[in-house]
This record gives structure tokens, sequence and C-alpha cells, in this order.
């Protein structure tokens, strides 16, 4: 895969606050975010999850005139005055300016039983999956202390083809997922649910017409004479943040607009670190089940306060994340909570690159009903329909 | 009924050309609240603070910077930003056929149907044929300022096109060593195996609903008429001991009880 000199240059460009889907990977600080027991039968596999994506979107941080990054605060227009997470509750709107209101207690009490369970009561070819249903990737590596049932299950994964389904709830939201090996390591593809896809009648496409064989025939030729037995590396990257991260460079060897804002002294907790989520899924992967032979020494040592330059150089993508000193999470499922703090993103001017920040920022005026739960996408859904 | 395209394009596969239009395919299923002030129920808004000042900071008046190091930001202007947007264009240019197993499931990203835009004999003659050569197109396009990759695919008579992630954005299985022990036993593998077997069926996406989401959705409707949800709890599941012994006892439970 492509070298780039950004890797080198050690591009924090992990997931972080990924500028908001609403999906875990807004996690991605390195460490695991979700743990639990894969059960095969009776067999439990207790396993760590982490994100096998990663946001290839250079993400920019929004500074004040003065340099300093900006921080979100949020604020009752009643009271006039800024609002703690914790003095913050959910509502879904019945009627305009009416709520139901949830309490965090009560969502979590609609959980499973088994929330922290991965029940494999059905396996089907991987084959038979629909690419519609896949919507995003996260590799198992083994917790506890054997490594056993987790090859063997992979083992046999990989050797039959097939993939074990189950759902289950993490953080707010359940996940549909199959459970497939490649390269004898475990992974779980989170699918969308059936009624997540439209079928071609929902969305109303015509019915078929008689069609011309030459014209099958037409197209059945440009597709023989342009078939490649491989895909082009170049062309599955993305050259707009590379065309960001080239103009950052140049500015930055000729020191051109570069800041080091003052930062106040508690802002301590908003200093990212950097982590590289391939190391620690490398690591991960070695050491669970280290008494049965795996083993922690196969791993770099930490990952934490690398400098961006002595950043592995050989690998497709720089694999750097961000994390904060602290967990910025307050409570759990206030999506906007996560913003407060986090680096938003922002590559370029048009819808699909801006940050969720700025999009929300362009709903709110549009007063766009239900922005403040909606994810990008649907930020930038709701922003179009709206003209 | 119906849904309204997205956008309007071109497909261009060598000298041939297709227009189409673009839906999604995927549709939001998720419960959205907004966040309110607790002792009044007022939407909460945000706002922009410079922390040093505690003062907002208008949206215009912000600047978009890189973070290249901790707290060494390299700041960019909107022009360097807008020069580094794809040019806008119509086209969704396949480059190649592919075999669809070299598309990796990792990489699937966003579904969307295409539909005719005209031309209907064309677009369904390249369903076909995709159908009939058992092949994906890789395509490109820029949408909304974005450059995309995608694959072509035939869905039946109709075309999709899947936007898939950058090669930047997955971490390949192959970079990755997997975990290592003593070799497994032949009898556990074959118990696997069998036992994989049993549970073996068709994927019926069908069968699986969002459990959680429905309950949500349900203690709204709760609260709304007054009422509350009868309180559930969490069971934590023992771990298994013995690996053969689960998987014959399994076995056993899936209904088949083949020797070992």
């Amino acid at each position: 895969m492509a070298t780039s000199k950004r890797a080198r240059r050690g591009q924090r460009n992990g997931s972080h606050r990924s500028g908001g889907d609403d999906r875990p990977d807004d996690m991605a600080q390195g460490r695991a975010f979700w743990s639990g027991t894969i059960s095969f039968g009776l067999v439990s596999i207790p396993v760590e999850l982490f994100p096998a994506t990663r946001s290839s979107t250079v993400h920019f941080r929004m500074l004040s005139p003065d340099g300093t990054p900006v921080r979100r605060r949020y604020y009752c227009p009643e009271h006039n005055q800024d609002v703690e997470a914790d003095e913050i509750v959910r509502g879904y709107e019945i009627a305009k300016g009416e709520y139901v209101v949830l309490h965090d207690e009560e969502l979590e009490s609609l959980e499973p039983q088994k929330s922290r369970d991965i029940d494999l009561r059905l396996f089907v070819n991987v084959a038979e999956i629909p690419p519609t249903y896949f919507e995003r990737a996260y590799y198992l590596a083994p917790a506890g202390n054997s490594n056993k049932a987790y090859r063997l299950l992979a083992e046999v994964m990989q050797q039959t083809g097939k993939a074990g389904i189950a759902t289950f709830v993490m953080r707010d939201k359940e996940y549909l997922v199959a459970i497939l090996a490649e390269n004898h390591i475990l992974r779980a593809e989170a699918l969308r649910f059936y009624d997540e896809l439209r079928t071609p009648e929902d969305v109303g496409l015509p019915p078929k017409p008689r069609v011309d064989r030459d014209r099958v025939a037409k197209f059945e030729r440009i597709i023989r004479k342009h078939t490649a037995d491989k895909l082009d590396p170049d062309e599955m990257l993305d050259e707009q943040s590379r065309r960001l991260m080239d103009i950052v460079e140049q500015k930055y060897e000729a020191q051109q607009d570069v800041v080091r804002p003052e930062l106040p002294e508690e802002d301590e907790d908003d200093e990212p670190s950097t982590v590289n989520l391939l190391e620690v899924i490398r690591r991960s992967l070695q050491s669970g089940g280290s008494k049965s032979g795996g083993s922690l020494s196969s791993g770099r040592s930490g990952t934490k306060g690398r400098t961006p330059k002595s950043a592995p150089a050989d690998k497709a993508a720089p694999g750097r994340a961000t994390t904060k000193g602290r967990d910025a999470r307050q409570g759990r499922g206030k999506p906007q909570a996560e913003h407060d703090e986090g680096p938003p993103g922002r590559s370029v001017a048009a819808l699909g690159s801006k940050t969720k920040d700025e999009l929300y920022e362009r709903a709110r005026s549009l007063d766009i009903a239900g922005r403040s739960g909606m994810s990008k996408d649907q930020l930038i859904e709701a922003i179009r329909r709206h003209g | 009924m119906g849904a309204r395209a997205i956008w309007k394009a071109e497909l261009h596969l060598g000298e041939e050309t297709v227009p189409v239009k673009l839906y999604s395919a995927a549709q939001d299923r998720n419960i959205h609240f907004k966040l309110l002030h607790e002792v009044d129920h007022v939407p909460i808004q945000q706002r922009r603070v410079n922390p040093l000042t505690d003062e907002t900071v208008p949206y215009e008046a912000t600047r978009r910077a890189y973070e290249v190091q901790r707290d060494l930001f390299v700041v960019l202007d909107e022009g360097e930003l807008a020069s580094a947007q794809p040019e806008p264009s119509r086209a969704i240019t396949v480059t190649r056929f592919v075999d669809p197993s070299l598309i990796n499931h990792q990489w699937y990203e966003r579904p969307y149907y295409l539909g005719p835009d005209g031309h209907e004999e064309d677009y369904f003659a390249l369903a076909e044929a995709l159908a009939t050569q058992g092949k994906e197109g890789v395509a490109r396009w820029t949408m909304r300022g974005k450059g995309y990759v995608g694959a072509l695919r035939a869905e039946g008579p109709y075309l999709m096109l899947i936007a898939l992630r950058s090669a930047d954005e997955i971490i390949p299985a192959a970079e990755l060593e997997p975990p290592s022990g003593r070799a497994l036993a032949k009898e556990e593998l074959k118990l696997a195996e069998q036992l994989v077997e049993a549970l073996s069926g068709e994927f019926r996406p069908e069968d699986f609903r969002d459990e959680y989401r429905h309950r949500v959705q349900e203690l709204i409707e709760a609260k709304q008429e007054g009422k509350s949800l009868p309180a559930r709890t969490y069971e934590p599941q023992p771990a298994s001991d013995s690996l053969s012994a689960s998987l014959k006892a399994s076995l056993k439970k899936a209904g088949l009880k083949r020797a070992g």
C-alpha cells in the first residue's frame, strides 16, 4: 500500500470524535471501546472490540481569531447561561415544543439482559450477505486468560467461509453483526438492519423494459475490454485529504501561519495525545490469552507520547487517532457532549466535507427541527432538503 | 411513494455514457432526541467560546487549523481549503471492472441506487451486462464537493453504486498478526465445525429487528400516556472452562448427536 509523506509527518487523522455520525468510532481512542463475550453454543469467548476503520478525512480545528482553539459550551437561552452536561436531559419531540423526557437510567433499563453477550445462533455463508448491508468493521481481540476458543472460532469461520450472525447493544444502539475471520483474526462487520435499507420499489425505480440483446452485448464488450485483475491502489486513496495535507506540510516547512496558542491552565484535559490504532490492535491481538502462548512482546512498547516523526512509514496510513487525557463523555448518550472539547473536523467548503459543527450551525440558521440529535449525514440530508 | 433523487449524473464507461439519478439506498431509523435543560426543558443551544476569555466566538470569526503537533497549528485560509476541493462534475467515471471478490467487506460504506434518467434501455442493458459478466465497476465521482470511489454493481435488474472507504481508512487484516498459541486439537476443530454446520442457515435479514430501538419507541409512547415499562435486569454469563465438553453439549443442544 502506498506510503505517504504525511504518514511520516505523523498526521493525526484518526477517528477522534469523527465529526460525528454518532457511531462508536468516535471512541477510537486506541483502547478497546467495548468488551464482552461471544457465545458460540455453550462456548464463551471473551473479546475486546476495536474499530477496523479510521477517518481519512483531514480534521481541522476551529480557532478563535487569537489562535486559541474554540470550546463548545451548552447554553440555555431561557436562563441566558451556560449549562453543564449533567443538567441536560434528552427529549423526544412529540409536538412542536413538547417533549417526552427520557433519563439515562430509563434508557439503560431497556438494554437487553445479556448486553455484554454476542450470541451466535446462526451461521451463514459470508458470500450470501449482500454488500449493501455492510456498514462498518470492528476487529475482535481475545481477552481473558485463554485465546484458544477465539482461535478455534476464527479457524472454523475462515475454513468454512461462514459468519456468525447476532445482535447486541453497545452504547445506546443495537447492532446487527456478522462475525467472520480473515487472516485468522475475528472481525465484527456491523450490518444494517433490514428496515434501514430501501428496496427499488421504495425508491420508485421503473420496471425493466424489454432490452435489446445487442445493447447488452455492447456493454458486455466494454466490460470485458476494461476488466482488470486487480484494483489500482492509488485510485482507492482520498486525494482531497492528500492535497490538504500537502498544503499543511508546505506551510509548516515554511513556518507560515503556524500558531502555538496560549492555552488556559485548566486545559490539560483538552490536550490530545496520539495513539496509533494499528499498534493498539496488534498488541491486543497478541496480549489476549497470553497464558496460552500469546505474548506482549511483539508489539512496540507504548503508544502514547511518541513523536509524530517516529510513526512507521511502511504502512498504508498513519493510523493515528487523537485521544483525550480524560474521557470527555460526560454521562451516557449525550452525543453533543463529545463535541464540547473534541477537535471538530473540517476539510473543505462543500456540505459533505463540512464538520458536524458547521452543519449544525447551518441547520440552526435554517431552524431545522431535531438538529441537535442528528448525525452528520442526517444534517446534510436535512439541509439539502431544506433547499 | 418514491424517493427524491439526490444527484443527477452521467455514467462514463469507455466511449459510452448513461444518464442516471442517484438515490440513497440506506435510510435512517434512529430515534433522535433534543438536548433539554433539565430544569425547564428548554432546548439547549451551543455556543462557541474562546476558553481564554470566555467570550463567544461567532462562526464567521473562526479559522481552520490543522494540529501538526500538540498545540501547534497550521492555519489554512478559505482559498487554500477550496483549492483542495475536486472540480465539480456530473461524471461517474468507471475506470475498470473487477471480480467482486477483490472488494473487501471492510471497504463498503454507503449504498446508493442508480435509476435511469432517460435512455432506460441503456441503463437496463448495462445492469444486465454487469450481471452476466459477474463483474463490478470501480467508479469515481465528485458529489457535493467531495471525491468518492465506489463499486458499481447490478442489483437485480437495477444498478447500484456503493461508496467505498478510501484505502487510508482501512486497517487491513493482512497487516495484523493473528493470536498465536498451541495448535488446536483436531477433535475440537471437528466439533466446532459440526456445531457451525448445525447452526447454519440462510441469511434472512428480516428476521433481525432492532429490539432496542423499538423498546425506546415503546418507552416514549408509554411515557406519553403516563405509563411505565417494567424494568429488566442484567444477567452475566459464566465463562466456559472445558472447550470440548462445551462443544459437545452445544451440539447436543443444537439437536445433533454426531460422534466426536
